[in-house]
């Protein structure tokens, strides 16, 4: 039943980012177009076949191909040592992940979400993220803790929070989120071969969304550097960073903009911690405005540190004070109106940009 | 009394025996409540009455206990129409019988000991593994060794020289028994009251001071607070402070070491008050269930820091909780270094040959307070931890044992301790007067390389402090 009414917000969503994959100009020319799931499973499957210390771990990922269908496959291919299906104990298989990681496995370790993550998130952060230094070098942690992160489509509040925020403020850990498929294969790749713990932020509803993807991309051995933004479209006038689902929204909303005669730059985030402060600064000297986006809880966000960072760098670049468009103030509500206003929608998108460029618009109700 | 020269794996093959009955569920013939059991070859095979008054082998004691709370004989005798339930997970036997497994104990789990507190073998006691001259002496020399480093470094905390310090005191047996027993390649994930452990294995009295420290010379760059040591060339895990989370990753650890089939376990050490914690759950059953070859040691030393283990929980002890997982478990005297160090060694037979947890509660009172952070008297009765202190030491009743066969003498002792006192005011001192870690340390390791943030703020942080010297304290060390 919920999986029923999942598959309507999907499609409402699925509208709303379709436009946005037409924008092809950032995008090397492309003949092929991949799941965003299939790009995580072939990275997963790549990274498996080359490196035999890798491992997958989590709830389902085994016999039940998945509980998103990313590890479909593996099970059946590597065997059940090397993809293990845990009992339902998150901080009990997080720890023990850890464990396998201090002697040198590398797990790959799934949650079915992130939300569930918080019933881990000691062995995240004080028996991973730290012990590199707590150690003195001598007990590194080679893994990946990965799943769908943010809202999905009518799943309440213990299932729609983004953690973004919350794991990229310790040091030690490095976070990552890939909008499209091309980010998926790189970014996930990146993560494995990563000497330190990163945690691997997905989208449920992009799990199914296509994208164009390069022969370079399908190549076993393509990576995409950790720390390093994108910029999925240049501009002039503002600009415009996301992560995620959100960059989605942004592309649509420079197309939107362009028809006022704003040219938007959107920039892709892609890794949360370490933030490529040198790509969104540059940005706003070039621009002057900048508009932050993002799903999460507005206090102490994504948005908020890269507001701090643009004032603290290039604070007599900017024309105009920092937008930052996050999600709504309060727990994530289910009923599907509600839901709709309290994550950000393109037209909140569009409204903050134009504000930032001094058009009149009419005051949308801010948190 | 000459009984411990008889080499024997009598102790190995009856926890083997029980674990093989255990597992495959054979529950043996059972005839008015009698239980039959393999023993070791060459002693006819023994009826173990239900009431044993002079059986003296822990097996049979642990297996008729468990066949006695859980009353099998009355369910195989009144079996329901000779059916099974056939279930996810194996057939169970049917019953018209409403029985509740009890919850309390009529009589607890036994503790094994080797040693009678006045450090004589117990009469007519089972064979117990061997201990050389030279082992014996070294598990004793460490004994002592820990007992006098505690005393110095817990006065030193007091006279604020470190911040913060916690003592074994009356567990000196349990950690360094433990430890003799395995070999330089199993995996210790500790939990933090066992130094002994790591002293055995041959980090030096300077390494220890130097942690607590915490200057340039500690192995840790001065990142931890006192002891929470790390040696990764002594097989010791770092110690962590929340508790517990060492359980899972050592079922992790174990699972990585099956799988590079290596000849080696893992020994995770846990504290009474260690198995409430969520991960003491998660950690024993994953292991049980991935089949990982790790040793769970617990030291029930009666206190987690104010709370008595009557708070703790309602069980007998722990040893009965690793049943529930499927895990052979053994209760041991955690004053007697004999029995402690045979236990492990069964233990840890077990675990590498069949591939499986093992878990051992040793019982040793906690003589000292829980750390110095702490005043135990506020909570428990002078006489209690006095009793404890002089009646029951470990070291006391073990080093009986070590004179009484020949290998240890006054002179010894006064030699062996006037020469630790010496290294380890020395080792003070030393440590005392070294410079703390350099400014550099302070960005290291966070990452595998560094990032560049880091990078820019030690730059700028150096440039700082050259400008403003005076600003700083002068043990800032640039270098």
């Amino acid at each position: 039943m919920l999986a029923i009414a999942r598959q309507r917000m999907l499609g409402q969503s699925f509208k709303k980012i379709l436009p946005a994959v037409s924008v092809l100009r950032s995008y090397s020319s492309a003949a092929k177009q991949i799941t965003v799931r299939e790009a995580l499973n072939s990275a997963l499957d790549e990274e498996m076949s080359a490196d035999p210390k890798v491992f997958l771990m989590g709830e389902e990922v085994g016999e039940y191909q998945g509980a998103y269908k990313i590890t479909k496959g593996l099970l059946e291919k590597y065997g059940p040592e090397r993809v293990l299906d845990t009992p339902i104990t998150e901080a009990g298989f997080t720890g023990i992940g850890v464990g396998a990681a201090y002697y040198g496995l590398k797990p790959v370790v799934e949650f079915m979400t992130f939300n569930f993550s918080m019933q881990a998130i000691d062995h995240i952060i004080n028996s991973a993220a730290k012990s590199n230094y707590m150690s003195a070098g001598q007990i590194s942690v080679p893994i990946v803790f990965r799943g769908p992160n943010g809202a999905a489509a009518g799943v309440g509040a213990q299932h729609s929070q983004c953690y973004a925020a919350w794991y990229a403020s310790c040091p030690g850990l490095k976070v990552l989120s890939p909008y499209n498929s091309e980010d998926a294969r790189g970014l996930l790749k990146a993560a494995i071969r990563d000497p330190d713990p990163v945690v691997f932020l997905e989208n449920e509803l992009l799990y199914g969304e296509s994208f164009p993807v390069s022969d370079e991309v399908l190549d076993s051995s393509f990576c995409l550097p950790i720390g390093k933004a994108k910029i999925e479209r240049e501009g002039k006038d503002a600009t415009i960073t996301a992560f995620s689902k959100m960059v989605g929204y942004a592309l649509k909303v420079s197309e939107m903009l362009e028809k006022d005669g704003i040219y938007a730059e959107v920039i892709n985030l892609r890794s949360i911690r370490p933030l490529d402060r040198a790509t969104i600064n540059a940005s706003v000297r070039k621009t002057n405005r900048l508009i932050t986006v993002e799903e999460g809880f507005p206090q102490h966000g994504v948005g908020a540190e890269i507001c701090a960072s643009v004032v603290e760098e290039s604070f007599s670049y900017l024309d105009a004070p920092v937008e930052r468009i996050a999600g709504a103030d309060v727990p994530m509500p289910y009923a599907a109106n509600l839901e709709r206003m309290a994550v950000p929608q393109v037209e909140d998108i569009v409204r903050a940009a134009k504000r930032a460029c001094y058009r009149s618009v009419p005051l949308a109700a801010t948190a | 009394m000459a009984s411990w020269g008889r080499r024997s794996s009598g102790m190995v093959h009856h926890i083997k025996a029980l674990s093989k009955v255990e597992l495959r569920g054979k529950a043996g013939e059972m005839k008015g409540g009698w239980w039959r059991y393999p023993v070791q070859p060459g002693v006819a095979s023994a009826l173990v009455p239900r009431s044993w008054p002079c059986v003296n082998t822990m097996a049979s004691l642990f297996l008729v206990q468990r066949f006695k709370s859980s009353l099998p004989q009355k369910q195989v005798e009144d079996d329901d129409d000779d059916q099974d339930l056939d279930f996810p997970g194996g057939k169970v036997a049917y019953t018209s019988e409403m029985e509740f497994i009890s919850g309390s104990y009529d009589k607890r789990i036994p503790c094994y000991r080797v040693l009678g507190d006045d450090g004589e073998l117990i009469k007519d006691g089972s064979d117990f593994e061997k201990v050389n001259k030279e082992l014996a002496v070294k598990m004793y020399s460490d004994m002592v060794c820990l007992q006098i480093m505690d005393t110095f470094m817990y006065e030193a905390q007091r006279q604020g020289r470190i911040s913060f310090y916690m003592t074994s005191f009356g567990e000196e047996a349990a950690t360094i028994s433990s430890a003799a027993a395995l070999t330089k390649d199993d995996i210790i994930l500790p939990q933090y009251r066992e130094p002994g452990a790591l002293l055995w294995r041959g980090f030096t009295l300077q390494e220890f001071v130097n942690q607590c420290f915490g200057n340039k010379d500690d192995g840790g760059k001065g990142r931890q607070m006192p002891i929470h040591y790390g040696s990764r060339k002594h097989n010791f895990v770092t110690v962590s402070s929340p508790i517990a989370t060492q359980l899972p990753q050592a079922a992790g650890m174990a699972y990585s070491l099956k799988m590079d089939k290596k000849d080696s376990c893992v020994v995770a050490f846990i504290g009474d008050g260690g198995t409430s914690e969520g991960d003491f759950h998660a950690g024993l059953n994953f292991a049980a269930v991935m089949e990982a070859p790790v040793i769970f040691v617990c030291r029930n030393n009666g206190w987690a820091i104010s709370t008595p283990t009557s708070d703790q929980f309602r069980s007998d002890g722990v040893v009965v909780k690793g049943q529930a997982y499927g895990i052979p478990s053994i209760r041991v005297d955690g004053t007697d270094a004999l029995a402690v160090y045979g236990a492990i060694r069964a233990a840890r037979s077990m675990a590498i040959n069949e591939q499986r947890p093992v878990l051992v509660e040793s019982l040793a009172y906690r003589v000292g307070h829980h750390s110095t952070s702490d005043d135990s008297t506020k909570y428990r009765s002078l006489n209690e931890i006095e009793h404890w202190k002089t009646d029951r030491d470990p070291v006391n009743k073990f080093r009986k044992w070590v004179e009484l066969n020949g290998w240890w003498s006054e002179r010894d002792e006064a030699d062996l301790r006037s020469s630790i006192k010496k290294q380890l005011l020395k080792a003070i001192q030393v440590a005392e007067g070294t410079e703390k870690p350099p400014l550099t340390e302070l960005f290291t390791d966070v990452y595998d390389l560094p990032p560049s943030n880091l990078v820019e703020q030690e730059k700028l942080l150096r440039q700082t402090v050259n400008k403003y010297l005076h600003d700083f304290p002068s043990d800032v060390s640039l270098h």
